[in-house]
């Protein structure tokens, strides 16, 4: 896909591949749908009304399209209403002065001469136009109405200068009143009321080095209309769901045909005859340089165009083109190739009932290689700026929006990656840390689960070696220990020496009381016993001898002593 | 509607609102979301890039397993040996089953060395430690035990002494044994605890002693392992020495 038809996809942008041509002669109203076809154009539906009301006639040229499989929804036209001029004003082409201050300088130059023009459609002109009257016929009416000398007395002229044109016909005679209503219906197709006009224009490439440009003159191609025509067009067509565009002049738009190109040896002249109207155009380098419109009747057409042409030459042209509908002005090319002495050649005909200028105004509209060379008046008004027309604001609006959404977007894409790659580059660091981690960890449990295997072993083994001990050694070591105490008491103990109390404590070790009938024999009860508990480890302490009456109340000693366990 | 017809100030305001949508709109169902998990996976990623800084890897073991492993062999061996000679310790205790006889044995013990048991009841040591094979033989301080506990505790008691000791008496309860203790490490360094008597008699001392020697000659391991002996507070007959009472602590 092309940028070209990229472009084609915004609305503001869309160049049209086919448009609805009407064109009026203020008593006809013809159409074509034209259409693009690289840089040429082909005709694809054509009809033609007769209608005296031009808002009928829109409708049906309309619905003959519609019926004929035509589909668009715009439409230009050309009307004689519509002056197409060349003014020079004091702005550059590529100057970027608003449109509003264009458009009241060309207002400027352009409202006399469009009003001077509008006079071309009296009342008088379409009667002729009509053939309702002649010309000697109009003239004498129009001499009687101003008076002039030898028409009429000079009390007449105070009466008939206050009639109107159309009166005066009906009353001299020439055409009735239904005919007068008829012209009067005509007339709307060309005129309205109120003084508004409504202007087209477009800046002529100036040749380099002109005299005009140097002064800061610039030379631009400008269209007029009354505003008040251009709405009851523009509403006839929408009431038939058709956007009338452009309007553009009868005649100058075939100057838009791709043979008025000059080349660099000179320039180019065209006369377009349409509708007894004439324009002259002269192209040079590709713009027009002059226009000069003539008005004529079938009578003088020839006149008027060696008038056009000798109005626009010298300097001499290389080539002289006349355009005109086929059947219109049969012979003249012909006649002026005699007349002129040189080469008078004829634009082609794309097709029968579609005239030169239909051509032309498609090819401006179509924006095709020499549109530069055609005006039009905007129905819509001056063509904004792109930033001032609120679909480009819309649609940059979104794609602001949208950019900023996906500068959004791609910030955290972007942010989103660098941190998965980073997680996925500390998520391996943190997993081969983990992994050798567990792979030392592994041994180490498995070592430690061998000691504490051991542990539990020698645990066990110390725990039974312990009750072995207990039961083995300690047991019958303890059940010795009593025995001999027994025995060496009994042994150590003599005839005067009787036991009291043997008491085993758990701090104080044995605790032992006698009574003995002397002092003396106690003390060799203590020596005795310590003497013999000695060697198994044991030690006589706290020994206390005092009188005490003993058994049978006999006169004697008290012994106290205690046998601990000295370890050695 | 004519859109040519909106005004520069309405553009803005449509712009304004359709701005404040779609920008509200992605920024709180989109924008927001998403950056507060991709701060949640950054914050993820310091966490984990600390811990990986942060981890230390243990040192290797110098230990060599098939030398624990070799450790452990002999560990169990020597266990096998201390088991069996242990059995063969073991041997010379009387069970449950041997308890009747062995009190039938020390009664003649004492009928043989002519002295007068007074008292031979159960004495019941609190197990400090009770291992998983062993359960508690009983309580020590009676005042500290709940009546339930109590109840449990006699009931062992009278269940031991009918079988063990013959004699029918009530249980008494032991005082704590300090640690190092013979009844102590009897109660709580074996794998089951040792049962106890207090056998309380009355004789002379070569009575006394003589059943001492008698008590070691059983066949089963009997132990005295608190001794006290007083003289009678009854006066004896004329001509009669005076006698002694003595009260045991046996372990059997």
């Amino acid at each position: 896909m092309s940028l070209k038809s990229l472009a084609q996809l915004l609305p503001f942008s869309r160049r049209a591949t086919s448009v609805l041509v009407c064109e009026t002669d203020g008593f006809t109203l013809r159409g074509a749908v034209i259409s693009r076809v690289g840089d040429s154009l082909e005709v694809l539906y054509a009809a033609r009304s007769e209608e005296i009301e031009f808002k009928t006639a829109v409708s049906e040229i309309i619905a003959a399209m519609r019926k004929q499989g035509w589909g668009g929804k715009t439409a230009v036209l050309l009307t004689p209403g519509a002056l197409s001029t060349l003014i020079e004003l004091p702005v550059a082409p590529n100057s970027k002065r608003p449109p509003e201050q264009i458009l009241e300088l060309v207002r400027w130059e352009l409202e006399p001469l469009l009003m001077q023009h509008t006079t071309l459609w009296a009342v008088g002109r379409i009667l002729v136009g009509l053939g309702y009257l002649s010309e000697a016929q109009a003239t004498e009416v129009l001499d009687r109405q101003q008076g002039r000398k030898g028409v009429v007395d000079a009390n007449a002229m105070e009466v008939y200068s206050f009639k109107r044109y159309g009166e005066m016909a009906i009353e001299m005679g020439y055409i009735n009143h239904r005919q007068m209503e008829e012209c009067l219906t005509r007339q709307a197709w060309l005129q309205s009321s109120g003084d508004d006009i409504a202007c087209g224009w477009l800046a002529q490439p100036a040749p380099a080095n002109t005299e005009s440009a140097e002064e800061g003159h610039y030379t631009w191609l400008v269209c007029g209309v009354n505003q008040g025509m251009m709405q009851q067009w523009a509403a006839a067509f929408a009431v038939c769901g058709v956007l009338l565009e452009h309007l553009y002049p009868l005649v100058g738009c075939a100057a838009t045909a791709p043979e008025l190109v000059s080349n660099a040896t000179g320039d180019v002249l065209l006369i377009e005859v349409h509708a007894g109207l004439i324009a002259g155009v002269r192209v040079s380098s590709g713009a027009v340089i002059a226009i000069n419109l003539q008005q004529s009747t079938l009578k003088n057409t020839l006149d008027a165009s060696l008038e056009a042409y000798h109005v626009l030459t010298p300097p001499d042209v290389q080539a002289v083109w006349l355009a005109s509908a086929l059947g219109e002005s049969d012979g003249l090319e012909i006649s002026l190739t005699s007349m002129l002495g040189r080469q008078v050649s004829q634009l082609a005909i794309i097709e029968g009932d579609v005239t030169p200028g239909m051509v032309g105004a498609a090819r401006n509209a179509l924006l095709l290689p020499g549109a530069v060379r055609g005006c039009a008046v905007s129905v819509q008004g001056p063509k904004l700026p792109l930033w001032h027309q609120i679909e480009f604001r819309a649609i940059a609006a979104g794609l602001l929006l949208l950019f900023g959404v996906g500068a959004a977007e791609l910030v955290l894409q972007l942010r989103q990656n660098v941190t998965e790659a980073e997680s996925v580059r500390v998520g391996k660091v943190a997993a081969e840390m983990d992994q050798a981690v567990s792979r030392v960890q592994v041994r180490v449990d498995a070592i430690k689960k061998l000691q504490d295997d051991i542990k539990a072993k020698n645990d066990a083994v110390n725990q039974l070696q312990k009750r072995m001990d207990l039961l083995s050694i300690d047991v019958p070591k303890r059940s010795a220990l009593v025995l001999s105490i027994f025995s060496e008491l009994s042994r150590t103990v003599s005839d005067e020496v009787v036991m009291d109390r043997f008491e085993e404590t758990p701090s104080d070790g044995f605790r032992v009381t006698a009574w003995s009938l002397t002092e003396k024999s106690a003390q060799q009860f203590v020596k005795a016993y310590q003497s013999v508990m000695e060697p198994m480890g044991y030690k006589v302490v706290d020994v206390t001898v005092g009188p005490q009456i003993g058994r049978l109340s006999l006169q004697g000693y008290i012994l106290r002593l205690r046998l601990v366990y000295v370890q050695s | 509607m004519n859109l040519q017809n909106i005004s520069t100030r309405e553009q803005v305001l449509i712009f304004i609102v359709a701005f404040t949508v779609i920008v509200g709109g992605y920024g709180l169902l989109r924008y927001r979301p998403a950056l507060k998990a991709l701060s949640e996976l950054q914050a993820n990623n310091v966490k984990t890039a600390e811990r990986a800084k942060n981890a230390v890897i243990p040192d290797e073991p110098s230990e060599d397993s098939s030398e624990l492993e070799e450790k452990i062999l002999i560990a169990e061996k020597s266990l096998a040996e201390l088991q069996l000679s242990m059995d063969d310790v073991e041997q010379k205790l009387a069970t449950e089953e041997d308890s009747q006889e062995l009190s039938l044995l020390i009664s003649d013990v004492a009928s043989n060395a002519g002295v007068r048991i007074r008292e031979k009841v159960p004495y019941l040591v609190l197990r400090v430690a009770p291992t998983a094979s062993a359960a508690p033989v009983a309580v020590v301080d009676a005042p500290k035990l709940s009546k339930r506990q109590q109840r449990a505790a006699n009931k062992v008691a009278k269940k031991r002494g009918a079988v063990g000791m013959g004699n029918g008496g009530v249980a008494v309860n032991a005082t704590a044994p300090k640690e190092g203790e013979l009844i102590y490490r009897l109660t709580n360094e074996l794998e089951e605890a040792r049962p106890f008597q207090r056998v309380t008699i009355e004789g002379s001392f070569a009575q006394i002693q003589q059943f001492v020697q008698g008590l070691s000659k059983l066949p089963f391991m009997v132990t005295v392992t608190q001794i006290q002996i007083e003289l009678s507070p009854l006066t004896p007959p004329a001509g009669f020495p005076q006698p002694l009472v003595t009260k045991m602590i046996l372990a059997l």
